[in-house]
């Protein structure tokens, strides 16, 4: 059997039971290739593929759902009759599919990485080939995405993934870690550097001080602190009322951010044409000027909430600030790159270690009330202002 | 409801209040229960095997006529994983297949072509597609090595175990964790994850099959104190079948009563330099973070063979790339999900000290370092935020309890101003998602910092 002869048996079984009020097949196809330098040197590819399927039954009681991954050579209907029993006694609230929508446009393959994987390896590798480098390991991945649903919707996109980690000698065991879909924004050379230049940070004694952070430290490789309004912004979380953020509602005394969600940034990490499930990927407002606004919806917590998807949070926009960076940098304690990060997502409380000490307090006010630069910085997950000033922070 | 909490293959509340309550793992494990329609598996190693192995020992005359070193690797994981809550019962049961053919190139380079299908012409397929692209030159004829079987020692076998058993096995699990329980407790589950493992490595050195059958049994139990939800939690772990009768009745009941136990108002007071009774959770991540060390009052050993009693969660005889690991401390490499190689610990072995009570050995003052909700700190330097901690007084309980402290400092410092170890070494499994890997310890009291986690008051 090959994955084509699995997806062919999966369709004919779908296709077979008329009485599924809704179902959705996605095929990922992946091509890998990497390389290591240091310890267990070497290079090597890999292929797999992923067979999912998400179906809904409609009972007088409400709607199913199950989901279920076809193993290589499962049989397909028996597969399916477990997932309809599975989904006949997972009941919930009736809702209606919404009508299939229209994949974004957006770039999401970089065509040197699809043309030729290892080959941007090696090139990803030579940036990384230096006397401090003392590990790295590169891999450019090459996804072909299939969707199939019952609605005679199809559609089909490539995605392309780098990733680059190294450990370097000095300073201290510091480590590089970044990932992008396209080689040109995995920026190794500047990350490099940055590495190469952070100083040794003698311990600061406890107290509260004026914290300004990098873009980079903010994000701490994805989302970092911003983590907190994904997770305010969960649709689920927030009708059971275990999060903060309530729409319409300000997020906290005396915010002014403005934060949008973009599933459509050009390369960006988590921009895709459609959601896991086929329903629409859009731009839409998290907060306005300090007020919560929008909630990431999938196909079904549109229906229940009778609006639009919008295929969830997922690239953050923030507009930039008024401010020169050397405004904000005055007399704060500026930090470039946070050690580790823990970030409680239903209230937002967090602590991050960085070379002096121990920060800790409640993300979503400290950056709701952030005072943010004119100057602005871009990542896969990211567009927005280059430096974040927090206000007084605890420090220990 | 059901579908509710299922649609987005994540469970929101359940698996929020899990966390939120410092349960991490039993979190990662129950927290998408009843979500997935189980998957029927690939056919089971033992049907495999007959078309499997001379596939693979063909793929390897392939390599070798190009690569030296060459080597050829299988492996059939099945994962059955049920759970209970309050809310319901699930046997999720996956299996996944990996092959990774490597070897080393006339230029010098190791290479690897990874599959994740063991469908023999396939495995041709990509035998034939990994020398195409190495150089030419190199290679020389082998003859894979005798042929070696090793099968596990275990109670109860997975394989002969149907649904309706794992059912029954969490039915009873479930009803044992109730006792002693009542309206507080908000949230309750029982589970038990069993991965039965079937290996191949082909090559010059020998041609080798090894099953490993691991599990690891536990419950939670969460009450709501205020505006925050607090856990107990247990598990056992180790290279044995669905055997839930190791986890005691005794066990059970303890999680509600730590579930329910109340804190002391108020913030704690830091501790710069505080006597710490360290359960065998928390010493297991210090360990982890340190590996290795024979200087010291603490030995640790990196142990792939055969532990007393089943507490090998993450044992094996031989590596994955065909190289037995007995009379070896270190050198083995394990290959994840991806086929990547991992050069990945196995078990590490605290040896057993003497003290059968350690808060006993504790004199004056101490503190009770229960369970891990989260770990922070970078290399050597931890800010382990603990799940509770206990205040002790000439070796006793007081009743003064901390949530949101955190202990922090250098874990090798904190293993060298060890004081006691404790007589009786817990399995703590450390990683389950591809490499298996656990810490064997028991419980230890030192000297650490003691903060607020949530800073000063």
């Amino acid at each position: 059997m090959t994955v084509a002869a699995d997806r062919a048996a999966v369709l004919d079984a779908l296709r077979a039971r008329r009485e599924l009020a809704d179902w959705s097949l996605r095929v990922v196809t992946t091509q890998r290739a990497w390389r290591r330098l240091g310890d267990l040197a070497g290079r090597g590819t890999a292929t797999g593929a992923t067979l999912t399927v998400t179906l809904h039954r409609e009972a007088p009681a409400g709607r199913g759902t199950a989901s279920f991954t076809v193993a290589a050579g499962a049989d397909a209907r028996a597969l399916l009759a477990l997932a309809v029993a599975r989904a006949d006694a997972a009941l919930g609230p009736s809702w209606a599919s919404p009508a299939p929508a229209a994949p974004a446009r957006v770039d999401t393959s970089d065509p040197d990485v699809a043309a030729d994987p290892g080959g941007a390896v090696d090139a990803l590798v030579a940036a990384l080939t230096a006397a401090d480098v003392t590990t790295a390991d590169v891999t450019a991945e090459v996804t072909d995405v299939e969707l199939v649903t019952r609605r005679a919707q199809r559609a089909a996109w490539r995605e392309t993934a780098v990733t680059a980690r190294a450990t370097l000698s000095a300073p201290a065991a510091a480590v590089i870690d970044a990932r992008a879909r396209r080689v040109a924004d995995l920026d190794l050379a500047g990350a490099l550097a940055r590495a190469r230049a952070t100083p040794a940070a003698a311990p600061l004694p406890p107290g509260r001080y004026p914290v300004v952070l990098t873009a980079a430290a903010l994000l701490h490789g994805d989302r970092g602190l911003l983590a907190a309004f994904v997770a305010q912004a969960d649709p689920r979380l927030e009708r059971q009322g275990l999060v903060r953020y309530r729409p319409g509602q300000p997020i906290g005394a005396g915010a002014t951010l403005t934060l949008t969600s973009d599933g459509t940034l050009p390369f960006g990490w988590y921009s895709a044409p459609l959601g896991a499930r086929g329903e629409a990927v859009r731009r839409f407002p998290l907060v306005t000027r300090g007020v919560a606004v929008g909630l990431g919806l999938d196909d079904r917590e549109a229906a229940l909430r009778g609006e639009l998807p919008n295929g969830g949070v997922r690239g953050l926009v923030i507009p930039p600030g008024d401010l020169d960076d050397d405004q904000l940098r005055d007399g704060a304690l500026v930090i470039d790159a946070l050690d580790w990060l823990e970030v409680e997502p239903t209230t937002g409380w967090f602590r991050a270690g960085f070379g002096g000490g121990t920060l800790r307090g409640d993300a979503i006010d400290l950056l709701g009330r952030a005072r943010t630069s004119r100057s602005v910085w871009s990542t896969p997950t990211y567009r927005g202002p280059a430096l974040w000033h927090l206000g007084p922070v605890a420090v220990d | 409801m059901t579908a509710a909490r299922c649609y987005a293959r994540r469970v929101w509340s359940r698996r929020d209040l899990l966390r939120a309550a410092g349960v991490g793992v039993a979190a990662s494990i129950v927290g998408d229960l009843g979500c997935r329609a189980p998957t029927a598996p690939v056919a089971p190693a033992r049907e495999l095997d007959p078309a499997l192995r001379p596939a693979l020992r063909d793929a390897l005359a392939v390599l070798a006529t190009r690569l030296t070193e060459p080597v050829v690797f299988a492996r059939v994981r099945r994962r059955i994983r049920a759970a209970v809550d309050l809310l319901e019962r699930d046997v999720a049961d996956d299996t996944a297949a990996l092959v990774v053919l490597a070897g080393r190139g006339a230029d010098g380079v190791w290479r690897e072509h990874a599959i994740d299908r063991v469908e023999p012409a396939l495995v041709q397929a990509a035998a034939q597609a990994l020398i195409a692209t190495a150089p030419a030159g190199g290679g020389a004829a082998v003859i894979p090595g005798p042929v070696g079987d090793l099968a596990p020692r275990v109670g109860t076998d997975p394989a002969t175990l149907a649904l309706a058993d794992w059912r029954d096995r969490l039915d009873e699990l479930a009803a044992r964790a109730a006792s002693g329980g009542n309206s507080r407790v908000v949230y309750r589950a029982a589970y038990a994850v069993t991965d039965d493992e079937t290996r191949w490595v082909v090559s010059a050195a020998g041609d080798h099959r090894e099953r490993r059958v691991r599990s690891r049994v536990g419950a939670v139990a969460i009450a709501w104190h205020g505006s925050a939800p607090v856990a107990g939690a247990v598990e056992v772990a180790g290279a044995f079948g669905p055997d839930t009768a190791r986890l005691t009745t005794a066990a059970l009941t303890a999680i509600n009563e730590e579930a329910l136990a109340l804190t002391t108002p108020g913030a704690f007071t830091a501790q710069p330099d505080a006597t710490v009774v360290l359960a065998p959770a928390v010493a297991a991540t210090l360990i982890a973070r340190v590996g290795p060390m024979a200087d010291g009052p603490v030995t640790i050993v990196d142990d792939p063979g055969e532990l007393a009693d089943g507490a090998g969660y993450g044992s094996f005889a031989v590596d994955d790339l065909g190289r037995p690991t007995a009379g070896r401390r270190d050198g083995w490499l394990r290959r994840d999900r991806e086929g990547r190689g991992v050069a990945a610990f196995a078990n590490l072995v605290v040896a057993p000290g003497a003290v059968a009570e350690l808060t006993a050995a504790t004199g004056a003052a101490a503190f009770l370092i229960d369970g891990v909700a989260d770990v922070g700190g970078r290399g050597d330097q931890l800010a382990l935020r603990a799940t509770r901690v206990r205040r002790l007084e000439r070796g006793r309980l007081t009743g003064h309890a901390w949530r949101d402290v955190e202990l922090r400092g250098s874990a090798r410092a904190l293993l060298a101003a060890t004081t006691a170890i404790g007589a009786a070494p817990v399995t703590v499994a450390q990683r389950d998602d591809d490499v298996p890997q656990a810490v064997v310890t028991p419980g230890l009291v030192s000297r650490a910092a003691l903060v607020p986690s949530r800073g000063a008051a």
